[in-house]
């Protein structure tokens, strides 16, 4: 099974029980004031929020999960990994703390804990531990309109579709998340735009970590061509060095000889 | 006082400050010493300290590379400072990084935990090892007047293949810090973000590492008071022109094939930013370097250094953040306290350079076969130790007293330390959380404030007036402004009005459905009139006992979120709009779309 959460915005009534759900699955107290933060209303201490649009519109945010996830991709050390069930998962002992998948993430979900002095990366795990346990993430469960529901990826897709095809006018004729940058395991299903998740209108179907992989596979034979190149160019020249100092000592070896001998006479 | 000692007390001043901000940084957090936000996870500090610090290191290898494997023996003289600034260059990256990462003592992770596909454990993986071949080649240095000549040998031995070795992990690793920002197509505006990263930054390592080898050798034969390799640097900056058109023809020729040429004459500010970063970082260099009198002079070759310097150092910073603004909108400018540190950490690379300089022979003896015996002394000495004047014809020191030095540079060190903690802010004192303090401002006209508590522009307006008369007039101060709880200027909201985080003043809607009958009771409460905007009845109707003690405990009492925010509003809306005739001013649309 590939665990994937599908959001219909139409269903959702903005009542937040999933955000209160997650915080008490997870622990995660209560929210200071941060600085300049997204709007989107998540941080260290909320992995899902509630945004809120005009005509009572409720978008709920949270980690997308991608299949090929830009923030695994980037982490120097493997603390994200994206685990076969369909999680995204960080593991705080890897970690050193970089913030390259904050910057990475196209979507900008992890947060970061500025405020403490042994800071980690916060964001969404799709409550993993609870998926090892056969049980479905909390928020999923908490909420009471069956707006934000858990499957597996394929029958979600599936359900989306099938809603759609029952309602053409209700909705924009689309699963979000289906092939956005490669596709994501949380998808949505709305009326209105939401491209105001990522950082762009539109983030393309290409999933970002080719886009790098492009420039890194060049790696190897870089590395060992320049090595090559420099080690052929130093014998070359080094050669050539040594060959015009022989060549300039037996000359002056002939010269000298042709002195002697002239002396001789 | 000498040139260089006026130098090593300012950069003793800094490092100072930047001491006291280091200890801040560490006992308190990112949060407390950075401006770096959600919006804004990497700022100066890898944008100029890193990004830009790795490029400026780049001398090192282009000059090891011309000396040992082009054989272009002229450029040895300056070979062995360059290796040293690369070194010290490094070391200040790595110190930079563990400022910036926040798990500093994690740094050793890519060691053991391996992600090929991510380009940062590769630069990670190219600067540790490169740090290491030239600490290797810049050891020579340290070893050869030693006794341990047989290390000196070994090392010296090693020469080709740590050379050969450094230019494959320099190529390997500049590209790479490219490769970085190829993955952010989204945050980066198209003018700066290009899928061939790599290469321009390679190609643009390449010609700052020239530009700043020109750049230290002049200043240091300045401040040293020597005579300037000129003739030197003459075929550095000769050969520095085709690496600055090639960047210019690499970077424009990029635009075109991706498309966005036109995108710079938009005229917005990305692309003024963009017209004077490419003018400063390859059009100007390129045409002064063409110019054979820029080339010869000093005057010619520091303006043009200099430049060329500032010119791919913005490009670095433009590539790893301001070039992001547009999408992020972020509005973070480095902290005092960041500033200070960038300063710092160079400040002790150069104090460490001047170290060195002075005590080890970096300048390298040309042969020991070429320079006859008897002229051996003491002019060598002068020139293989950048030390100040000495006048061998009265043997008078034209330097500083040793004391003299120690106490100045002890004292601007001091000095700098207290001010820099004087000027910490509060959190980064007290730490992040318990420094929290709400934004208060003054609502225009009344006795009303505006509270941001949240940050997030939600302002709750809070009427002060009112407070102070029902807390007791002047007696009451105190139940808010007090000056017993620690890190506490005034009292939060929530400690008097305790429900104020529900909706309206407390009540319980499933204990009255259950008493008053379930369903069938709604009625009791709720009218059938649904275009009243009270759509139930005033809990007075039925607890007529409720509120007959209120002028006595109104403290008590105080409303809930929701009643207070009305009325603080309601009041005052209704009246105007009976003055001034305007309906809508009462209306609950009008504040609530």
């Amino acid at each position: 099974m590939k665990a994937a959460i599908l959001t219909d915005v139409t269903k959702c009534i903005g009542c937040e029980e999933c955000v209160a759900a997650c915080k008490k699955t997870n622990s995660l107290g209560d929210d200071l004031p941060v600085c300049d933060a997204p709007d989107d209303g998540l941080s260290a201490t909320r992995w899902t929020s509630v945004i809120r649009k005009p005509k009572k519109h409720y978008v709920r945010k949270q980690c997308r999960h991608c299949l090929n996830p830009a923030c695994v991709s980037v982490c120097p050390v493997g603390a994200l990994q994206k685990t076969s069930i369909g999680a995204v998962t960080y593991d705080s002992t890897k970690c050193i703390g970089c913030r390259y998948c904050m910057m990475a993430c196209p979507y900008g979900v992890p947060r970061y804990d500025w405020g403490k002095s042994v800071p980690y990366v916060r964001k969404c795990i799709l409550c993993y531990d609870r998926l090892i346990a056969g049980k479905q993430p909390a928020c999923t469960e908490a909420c009471p309109a069956e707006a934000t529901i858990f499957g597996d990826r394929g029958a979600l897709l599936a359900e989306g579709k099938r809603r759609i095809q029952a309602a053409p006018k209700k909705y924009i004729p689309m699963v979000f998340g289906e092939f956005e940058i490669g596709g994501t395991s949380v998808l949505y299903l709305s009326d209105i735009k939401l491209d105001f998740l990522g950082w762009q209108k539109d983030l393309g179907a290409e999933p970002l970590p080719e886009l790098t992989w492009n420039a890194i596979n060049k790696v190897p034979s870089m590395f060992f061509g320049v090595g090559l190149l420099m080690s052929g160019v130093y014998w070359v020249i080094d050669r050539r060095i040594k060959l015009q100092k022989v060549r300039m000592e037996s000359h002056e070896k002939a010269n000298s000889e042709v002195q002697d001998d002239d002396k001789g006479c | 006082m000498t040139r260089v000692a006026k130098v090593k007390t300012v950069l003793w001043f800094f490092t100072g400050m930047a001491t006291v901000v280091a200890i801040a940084r560490f006992m308190r957090g990112l949060g407390a010493t950075t401006a770096l936000s959600d919006r804004t996870p990497w700022g100066l500090w890898i944008g100029f300290d890193v990004v830009s610090g790795v490029a400026l290191a780049a001398g090192g290898f282009i000059l090891a590379g011309a000396v040992y494997i082009f054989h272009l023996e002229k450029y040895r003289p300056i070979l062995r400072p360059a290796i040293l600034t690369a070194f010290l260059g490094y070391g200040a990256v790595i110190v930079g990084l563990m400022f910036d990462i926040g798990l500093p003592w994690n740094i050793w992770h890519p060691l053991i935990y391996w992600q090929h596909h991510s380009a940062l454990f590769e630069v990670a993986w190219c600067v540790m090892l490169y740090f290491t071949v030239l600490a290797l080649e810049f050891s020579q240095v340290l070893f050869e007047k030693s006794r341990f000549q047989r290390i000196y040998r070994l090392l010296k031995s090693l020469t080709i293949p740590l050379v050969i070795a450094g230019i494959m992990l320099s190529t390997l690793h500049q590209s790479s810090l490219g490769t970085l920002f190829i993955i952010m197509p989204h945050r980066i505006h198209p003018l700066f973000f290009s899928p061939n990263q790599y290469v321009l930054f390679f190609v643009s390592a390449v010609a700052l590492g020239m530009m700043m080898v020109t750049l230290e050798s002049n200043i240091s034969s300045y401040l040293y008071e020597h005579k300037p390799q000129t003739n030197i640097l003459k075929g550095l900056c000769s050969a520095a022109r085709y690496v600055f058109l090639l960047y210019l023809v690499l970077k424009v020729g990029d635009l075109a094939v991706r498309g966005v040429l036109p995108k710079i004459f938009e005229f917005s500010w990305q692309s003024y930013l963009f017209m004077f970063e490419l003018a400063l970082s390859a059009v100007i260099p390129a045409v002064l370097l063409f110019i054979p009198s820029v080339r010869s002079t000093i005057k010619g070759q520091l303006w043009c250094a200099s430049l060329a310097v500032a010119g791919i150092i913005l490009n670095r910073i433009n590539v790893s953040g301001l070039s992001m603004i547009g999408t992020t909108r972020t509005d973070y400018f480095p902290s005092w306290t960041e500033l200070t540190i960038s300063i710092g950490i160079v400040s002790a690379a150069a104090l460490a350079f001047f170290f060195i300089m002075e005590n080890f022979p970096v300048h390298e003896e040309k042969d020991d076969k070429e320079i006859a015996g008897d002229e051996k002394g003491e002019e060598l000495e002068v020139v293989r130790f950048a030390l100040p004047p000495f006048d061998h014809s009265t043997e008078v020191w034209l330097g500083d007293f040793p004391a003299d030095a120690r106490r100045r540079y002890s004292g601007a060190f001091i000095i700098a330390a207290v001010l820099a903690f004087t000027l910490l802010p509060k959190s980064a004192i007290h730490g992040m959380q318990s420094a929290v303090v709400t934004p208060v401002y003054k609502a225009l006209g009344g006795d009303t404030l505006k509270i941001n508590g949240n940050r997030n522009n939600n302002i709750v307006v809070f009427n002060h007036a009112k407070h102070e008369k029902d807390t007791g007039e002047k007696k009451g101060c105190i139940k808010c402004h007090h000056i017993s709880k620690p890190n506490d200027e005034n009292t939060p909201c929530f400690e008097c009005h305790s429900d104020m985080f529900q909706k309206s003043s407390i009540f319980n809607h499933t204990y009255h459905q259950k008493k008053l009958k379930g369903n069938a009771s709604c009625k009791e409460c709720h009218k059938n009139d649904e275009l009243k905007i009270n759509v139930s009845r005033p809990c007075y109707d039925c607890h007529k006992e409720m509120f007959a003690e209120l002028p006595a405990a109104v403290y008590a009492l105080a409303s809930a979120y929701k009643d207070a925010m009305h009325g603080n509003c309601i009041p005052c809306h209704k009246d105007e709009s009976l003055k001034k005739g305007k309906k809508e001013l009462a209306i609950c649309s009008t504040c609530h779309p």
